[in-house]
């Protein structure tokens, strides 16, 4: 027997990763009481598709079983967790499940017919809004950091604010979509020429403009505050933003989070905070997260919900370049000779070096490894 | 999959604004020559930040997808063309040049009415997702031929009209087409990768106040040649 060390083909590299990302993050969200659900992937459409959008549906697989029923594989998991939630009698609250699942959708990629992919994430259902919106975000951060991102950064922005500006400025659900993709591609340019076209009064365009701005930060809130200084609803929502910021902040996570409030990525279930979670070692979101206190209501019993979920397939791909989590386990592994004429001899040799938990590899003697 | 790298890489599209953005980007600083060849066209930091630029020529259509998956942090597009690739970037910055009309056009005499008498209306179009949406939002059916050589599909009777950026008027007159309806227009934006922004705020700012300080003059809008006109 002999020390045996060899080059990981990219594959093996790559499905080692995978488990580390999915063993990591379990770990974390384990730590912080989130328990681990089982969803089915397969579901009958009308039952769910309430709380899907347009896009999420147009992206979904769907087909008529045996019985003539429409069904769908799931193309996001937090509507499935919602439904389920919906439908349990009596559960403590707050709620908090984690996961790790397939999803089945239509993805943009490069040759955009990627169809499956994996999602690990939380929810925290039902608790005090500020308490469960830094909590998710703490454990955000504290997976991050356990997955080695040493250059993440988390964008938050605030659905409730963008949704009450769009529409309180007038503009039909048409424009408003045009002047929230005009935000999301930091585009002040056209989204000041649709609000113009549209004549929205000057406080609005002031405000939603200083959503648009690229560079973010806490002046943004400043600017919406400045133009609208009677607005209860808008006061109201820019005191929570700060306050949630402000703990943060106290947290010590300043560096890691900035305040982007043209971040309205993701799907239209969300009602409050909204964020992404970038790298640069990744060409697309590692995931993204928010509140959504309107999805659950669509299946049963109104609750407020914040969550969040990873890409598995985007934070492999930034974690795979430089990843060292094999390469020790791979140094150690010891190769070990069987004799197809007689195996027992060296099975048992094998069986041995397991019994210590040693890493080692079959070889067939004599043959060419 | 990303590039790591203390430098920044812009890419610029290829065809009739490249030597303006180059003559941008000079009077910005940077020290370019003539982009003849293909390859990286380095240059040192020159906003004397620190951050040394990489820049590339791509086809126009590419320049989107080099930046939304992260080989390229910025890059230069129009417009008409990012929306059909669908590519996800930002576009924070709109140049003062590179602004032309969308329209629809066909042979001269043909107009909307006689377009509408046909039981399909066929439309040649590098800009099928553009075509098919303006139509659908008036709810006439169309048939979209998507080709690159839009006023070649028309000359060669493969589609009665076309939508295509209006870049040069007097080419179209002269292959005896006019203009029969505006649809749009087509602006030249910087992209940027988002990821790549939050990483390198400082360094890509900068650049854009550069830009911004040093925007040319617009050109004079290009003459729309409809019939009337005649």
């Amino acid at each position: 027997m002999s020390e045996y060390l060899y080059t990981t083909p990219p594959i093996d590299r790559a499905v080692g990763v995978r488990r580390h990302v999915m063993t990591t993050s379990m770990r974390s969200f384990g730590g912080w009481g989130y328990r681990e659900i089982q969803v089915p992937l397969l579901h009958y459409f009308e039952a769910l598709r309430d709380g899907l959008d347009d896009e999420q549906i147009e992206r979904s697989f769907r087909f008529v079983d045996r019985a003539g029923n429409l069904m769908v594989l799931r193309p996001d998991v937090t509507p499935v967790i919602a439904q389920t939630f919906a439908q349990m009698r009596s559960p403590q609250l707050p709620f908090r499940v984690s996961y790790t699942h397939k999803i089945v959708r239509i993805e943009r990629s490069f040759t955009r017919d990627q169809l499956e992919s994996y999602q690990l994430g939380i929810e925290h259902i039902g608790g005090d809004e500020l308490l469960a919106d830094v909590e998710v975000l703490l454990v955000a951060f504290e997976v991050m950091e356990r997955l080695g991102l040493s250059d993440f950064q988390i964008s938050i922005a605030d659905h409730h604010i963008a949704n009450y500006l769009l529409k309180a400025c007038g503009a039909p659900s048409r424009i408003r979509d045009q002047i929230r993709g005009a935000l999301v591609a930091r585009d002040e340019d056209e989204a000041r020429a649709l609000l113009n076209r549209l004549g929205a009064r000057s406080e609005y365009v002031q405000g939603i403009l200083a959503m648009a701005s690229l560079k973010g930060g806490p002046e943004q809130l400043q600017q919406i505050r400045y133009a609208f200084p009677s607005d209860r609803t808008v006061q109201r929502r820019l005191d929570y933003l700060e306050r949630l910021i402000s703990v943060l902040d106290d947290l010590g996570w300043g560096d890691r989070y900035r305040l982007e409030l043209a971040e309205l990525t993701g799907s239209s279930y969300y009602t409050g905070i909204g964020f992404v979670l970038l790298s640069e070692g990744a060409s697309r979101e590692l995931g993204r997260g928010g509140r959504y206190d309107s999805l659950i209501g669509m299946y049963g019993k109104q609750t407020p919900a914040v969550g969040f979920s990873l890409s598995l397939d985007t934070v492999v791909q930034a974690l795979e370049p430089t990843s060292n989590h094999f390469s020790e386990a791979e140094a150690a592994e010891e190769l070990c000779s069987v004799d197809p004429n007689d195996p027992v001899e060296g099975f048992r040799a094998a069986l041995k070096l397991r019994e210590s938990d040693q890493l080692l590899k079959l070889v067939e003697q004599g043959g060419v490894e | 999959m990303a590039i790591y790298s203390s430098r920044l890489r812009l890419a610029l599209p290829q065809g009739r604004d490249l030597d303006v953005i180059c003559d941008h980007l000079r009077t910005c600083g940077f020290d370019l020559p003539d982009l003849d060849s293909p390859g990286l066209y380095p240059v040192e930091d020159p906003r004397g930040s620190g951050v040394g630029f990489d820049i590339f020529k791509l086809a126009q259509s590419d320049v989107g997808t080099y930046v939304e998956h992260g080989i390229s942090q910025l890059g230069v597009m129009s417009t008409d063309l990012l929306n059909e690739s669908g590519a996800r970037v930002w576009r924070p910055f709109t140049f003062s040049y590179g602004t032309y009309p969308i329209v629809l056009a066909a042979p001269r005499g043909i107009n909307f009415d006689s377009l509408s008498t046909k039981p399909t209306i066929r439309l040649a179009t590098s800009l099928p997702h553009l075509t098919r949406d303006v139509f659908a939002a008036r709810g006439m059916a169309i048939e979209v031929v998507p080709v690159e050589d839009s006023t070649t599909a028309c000359l060669l009777g493969l589609a009665d009209g076309y939508v295509d950026r209006l870049v040069d008027p007097e080419a179209i007159v002269r292959e005896g087409f006019r203009v029969i309806e505006v649809l749009g227009k087509a602006r030249l934006k910087l992209l940027i990768n988002h990821a790549s922004y939050t990483a390198r705020r400082e360094a890509i700012d900068s650049f854009i106040e550069c830009l911004r300080d040093h925007q040319p003059e617009p050109p004079e809008p290009i003459h729309i040649p409809f019939d009337l006109d005649e």
